[in-house]
């Protein structure tokens, strides 16, 4: 019935289509890194994604971050959603770690290393929120066909 | 009963025309506008907020299966399933242009033009303009899909029926109700007679969210007076062949059933599905033209948010 598939047309735009979004996801991919420098030595702390997209604007927002700490010598940490003083987990003489958390938030969330002895922060990273869809109380286009 | 052709097509389709002039000439003034809400004071000096100026523009880049009940009508390559579309919303003190969010529909095929005349919290009512049928010519149906030359060939074009309408909207948590009472115009008949009849358009859509999945479950009903529906399925005497008899169609109604899923891919694009089951009445199929009463259409594609 739907034999002729020959001709290419739709084949132009979908790998445009594909380029752009792959683009789009590299950049998205980039990791957003803040390290601040502890007694002279500098800790890699990023986030991945760094960004977590929602459709509507307030809606809660949900993904698996990635969150990677690198030393260049193996310290004791504490890791901590900024705000909240339960700890999400401490390791003892490490300076290469990565863990998962599940995030969900309708807004950004900044994630923080702290130093065992004395509790100061000593890297943050974000995993922010961005939505495409503003949050209208009247949403009128709510049907396909 | 949708009757849609190449994409292309709908452009020159003049009833589309005013639609168009009347869209460009009330949001001309938009240059200036901001993100605004426009308080008005009613009869009661209660504040009703009107929609101020927002817009968003749309790339819509799906793939459709849209099956037709005319007879013989087939998708038959692949480029007639790509059917991309720029999906506008617009709103300006109280007027908004808006397209249906999930119709790959190019152009002005899905475009509706309205003014918010009552805002309440859970209830709006509107006056709207759309295009509630699709027109269609019998040469470029055969062109697109295939269909029979010979049951098809000669008919006169059907021009699409733009509606008036005061729309309803009723809103609850995660879900829309909409019925519209429409004077639904069309082209003239065989005899020269204006065709024009109501049209009752009900719609009920139920968004139940699931992560960072949107999921929407709707159904709808619309009633289609005789005139409507026998200006599109009727077989008129100029039009009668060996195989064509005369035939005069009733009033009918369509039922349709939806799903439809949108899920965030980066910051602008999202992933979306949905398909549409659509039953007309029993009727239809009596009509030469219609070999069936009932068409599933499927979607599925990606969206581009500017």
């Amino acid at each position: 019935m739907y034999s002729n598939v020959g001709k290419g047309i739709a084949i132009v735009p979908l790998l445009l289509l594909y380029s752009l979004f792959v683009c789009e996801q590299v950049n998205a991919q980039e990791p957003k890194t803040v390290t601040k420098p502890v007694n002279k030595v500098d800790i890699a702390f990023t986030a991945l994604p760094e960004q977590c997209v929602t459709l509507r604007q307030g809606r809660n927002c949900f993904a698996t971050v990635e969150l990677t700490w690198q030393s260049p010598s193996k310290q004791s940490f504490c890791l901590y959603q900024e705000g909240k003083n339960k700890q999400l987990g401490c390791w003892q003489d490490n300076d290469n770690v990565q863990v998962k958390v599940e995030f969900e938030s309708n807004k950004s969330i900044k994630y923080q290393l702290r130093a065992v002895s004395n509790n100061k922060i000593i890297a943050e990273t974000q995993v922010e929120v961005s939505w495409q869809h503003k949050n209208t109380t009247r949403k009128r286009r709510w049907r396909l066909f | 009963m949708p009757f849609k052709k190449n994409n292309i097509r709908r452009i020159h389709n003049k009833r589309f025309s005013w639609l168009l002039a009347l869209n460009l000439l009330i949001f001309s003034c938009l240059s200036y506008g901001q993100d605004t809400s426009e308080i008005q004071v009613n009869d009661d000096s209660k504040p009703v907020i009107k929609d101020g100026f927002e817009w968003q523009f749309l790339l819509d880049l799906s793939l459709v299966y849209d099956p037709q009940i005319i007879a013989g009508i087939e998708q038959n390559e692949l480029s007639q399933y790509f059917m991309p579309g720029l999906l506008v919303d617009i709103s300006y003190k109280g007027f908004f242009l808006q397209t249906n969010q999930r119709r790959s529909n190019a152009l002005l095929g899905g475009t509706e033009l309205g003014y918010q005349v009552i805002v309440e919290e859970n209830w709006q009512l509107d006056l709207i303009a759309k295009a509630y049928m699709q027109g269609y010519d019998s040469d470029s149906l055969i062109e697109y899909g295939g269909g029979d030359d010979e049951l098809l060939e000669g008919l006169r074009e059907r021009d699409a029926t733009i509606g008036i309408a005061v729309r309803y909207s009723h809103y609850l948590q995660d879900a829309l109700f909409t019925l519209d009472f429409a004077y639904g115009s069309s082209s003239d008949d065989v005899n020269g007679d204006h065709v024009g009849g109501i049209i009752i358009d009900s719609f009920y859509s139920h968004l139940l969210p699931y992560k960072n999945w949107d999921i929407y479950l709707g159904t709808g009903l619309t009633y289609f007076s005789q005139d409507i529906v026998n200006h599109y399925i009727g077989v008129g005497s100029d039009e009668v062949t060996d195989i064509r008899p005369a035939y005069t169609a009733n009033g009918g109604f369509r039922g349709q059933v939806e799903l439809y899923v949108q899920h965030p891919l980066s910051a602008s694009w999202s992933f979306q599905a949905g398909m549409t089951h659509s039953i007309f009445s029993n009727d239809v199929k009596k009509s030469p033209l219609v070999d069936t009463n009932q068409v599933t259409q499927v979607m599925l594609g990606v969206l581009y948010v500017f």
